[in-house]
């Protein structure tokens, strides 16, 4: 190359103060190079623009988005960023999602509309917050799923799962880019302000049955609509509190959690009368009129 | 033996999911077909779904029943207004008579393929004269239609922006200079009068769209990606058909401590400063017009000044408005 062709390129010149953001690459050793306070500074500079980053993230999606999961074990209760809620903390993040090629059926062929089958899309992704690379993702969903089922068999469920296919793929990339793939559920209420919303999370595993995660009848088989209020707790500002089934007592019954705030004005509904009276006014209703 | 019968339990959720069964009913979906052209009220900012919308309709998802409901509710005030337009057409002065209800428009191009194609509401015929108005009749949500005062309102929006352009092409279609737009609303529908010559050349955009669309649908081939998040995000391709690459810039990192420190400052004031500006507006609420005054360790004086206001009819408000869509830049700053 001859110098009236040659380029000319000027160094980047990289400043302590772009240091601070965490998508300047730099290794430990040249932010050590920087002397202990101004290393230190770096480092934490960084640390605390993570941390706004993930705070807001979790601030800007709702309750709705999470589902909750708690280890039987342990008790310890942890939050999965559902695909709906990583699209409203992808922008903030700054992810790219290249997909590869083509969705990949299977199997590949169906004899009837109705067998199931399932979609996977690969793809790749990148923060352009912290310049963080994955490859070779993959988003799976199937055609048994409860939106997939609700579409007709044939082309519209290929496309409902496609579409969720596509969608998982773009939330696994975000939920692997930004940390978000297991949230200690402690984190959700401290980041809205309250711990009221994580009532508004859907419940997975750990939560009871499937029945009662969905406010069902439960192991007591009665709806937690008909369960008794407590009026006494009701009369003193603490309303809505449910009595609770006391099964292993020699005569079962539902009595208050609260009992022992007021042991002056027990309440007690026994089972086998409670059942009774929702027996009687289930058979009130069908009757026709 | 005694058998009973179960009857199912009566419910709103009974009655909502029996409606929906028959707006499904009412509203099907015709079988989809494929088309070598665009529909006039289907302009679309991305080509790719342009194209993919005339040759793989099956692979959008259908309409949910809200969705049909909303077009079957759509369709059923378009008639209702229709006959109602005929009816004010004999009160009219001068009168006009409606005709030519859903006639079929095609535009061809130079080479004489059809690329555009539509149906008109009808047609407003003025009088003893000559002028015919092409007519359409929409049904948006009411605030949608309530933030529309002149036909330019409609490019400022989405879910409006191609039915300005339905009407264009009618325009365009019948060489007509004049037409009208009919925007349901509780009361009397809002009439907008539309010309076609200060909109030329979005139509003439929106022909090259056309062609170029039907160029691709010809040869089999596809647009390239419309490279805007925003766009294929809300398409219903995405992720079935059409298969982009997603890009978001992200937040924008602000790193130099001298400006932090500026916001940390800013937020410890900033409590103090409402209480301020709180205690301050009462104050000089309480001491509107007091020229002087004592009280405690305050002194007070006060001034009156000179204040000019235009009062103007709104008519010539709206007509002098300029709406310009990146004017005013709002900052939030909250501390996490």
């Amino acid at each position: 190359m001859s110098t009236n062709e040659a380029k000319i390129h000027e160094p980047e010149v990289i400043t302590d103060d772009d240091l601070r953001n965490p998508g300047v690459p730099a290794t430990l050793a040249e932010i050590a190079a920087l002397g202990p306070k101004a290393a230190l500074d770096v480092i934490n500079s960084r640390v605390e623009i993570l941390r706004t980053l993930r705070i807001e993230a979790i601030r800007r999606t709702s309750p709705e988005d999470w589902v909750m999961y708690k280890d039987d074990k342990t008790g310890r209760e942890i939050a999965y960023l559902q695909d709906s809620g990583c699209q409203r903390v992808a922008p903030l993040w700054g992810i790219e999602v290249t997909p590869l090629g083509f969705p990949e059926r299977t199997p590949a062929t169906s004899a009837k509309p109705e067998d199931d089958f399932a979609y996977t899309y690969r793809g790749d992704g990148f923060c352009n917050i912290t310049m963080q690379a994955i490859k070779g993702i993959e988003g799976t969903r199937y055609s048994h799923e409860r939106y997939a089922q609700q579409a007709s068999a044939g082309i519209q469920r290929e496309v409902a799962v496609k579409k969720a296919a596509r969608a998982n793929l773009d939330g696994t990339i975000v939920r692997k880019l930004s940390g978000l793939n297991s949230v200690p559920v402690q984190e959700l209420a401290e980041a809205w302000g309250s711990k009221d919303l994580l009532a508004r999370c859907s419940k997975g595993r750990g939560y009871g049955t499937q029945d009662q995660r969905v406010g069902g009848a439960g192991t007591t088989g009665i709806s937690p609509t008909d369960i008794p209020i407590c009026e006494v707790c009701e009369s003193r500002g603490k309303k809505g509190t449910k009595l609770v089934f006391r099964e292993n007592a020699k005569t079962p019954f539902w009595g208050c959690p609260n009992f022992k705030s007021h042991e002056d004005k027990p309440v007690i509904v026994n089972d086998a009368d409670l059942r009774k009276q929702i027996e009687q006014r289930k058979a009130a209703m069908e009757q026709p009129a | 033996m005694n058998s009973t019968v179960a009857t199912p339990a009566v419910s709103t959720e009974a009655i909502a999911a029996a409606w929906a069964k028959h707006v499904e009913a009412e509203h099907r979906r015709g079988g989809s077909f494929k088309r070598k052209h665009i529909y006039a009220s289907s302009r679309r900012k991305c080509l790719r779904r342009s194209v993919l919308e005339a040759t793989e309709p099956e692979s959008f998802p259908e309409f949910d029943a809200e969705a049909r409901a909303r077009m079957l509710r759509g369709s059923q005030r378009e008639r209702d207004i229709m006959i109602d337009l005929m009816r004010v057409g004999r009160h009219c002065e001068p009168r006009f008579d409606v005709e030519g209800s859903q006639e079929r428009i095609e535009i061809k191009d130079r080479k004489g393929r059809v690329i555009i194609t539509g149906k008109i509401d009808g047609f407003i015929h003025w009088g003893d004269s000559r002028a015919k108005w092409p007519a359409e009749v929409k049904t948006w949500a009411p605030m949608t239609t309530d933030r529309i005062h002149r036909f330019a309102d409609l490019f400022d929006n989405k879910w409006t922006w191609s039915g300005a352009f339905q009407l264009l092409a009618y325009l365009y279609a019948k060489n007509e200079p004049r037409g009208i737009l009919i925007l349901d609303r509780p009361g009397i529908p809002k009439l907008i009068e539309v010309e076609l010559e200060p909109y030329l050349a979005a139509m003439e955009a929106f022909l090259r769209d056309a062609e170029t669309a039907v160029n691709h649908i010809e040869v089999g081939t596809l647009p390239d990606f419309i490279n805007d998040v925003s766009e294929c995000r809300t398409c219903p391709a995405f992720g079935a058909a059409c298969n982009p690459p997603t890009s978001y810039a992200g937040a924008r990192v602000l790193t130099d401590p001298e400006f932090i420190r500026i916001l940390e400052r800013r937020h410890e004031l900033e409590a103090a400063a409402d209480e301020f500006d709180h205690l301050d507006k009462e104050a000089k609420k309480i001491l509107r017009g007091v020229e002087s005054a004592i009280a405690g360790p305050f002194v007070v004086s006060g001034k009156w000044g000179k204040s000019t206001t235009y009062e103007m009819p709104e008519d010539v408000k709206k007509q002098y408005a300029k709406v310009d869509p990146k004017g005013k830049f709002t900052v939030e700053i909250t501390k996490v």
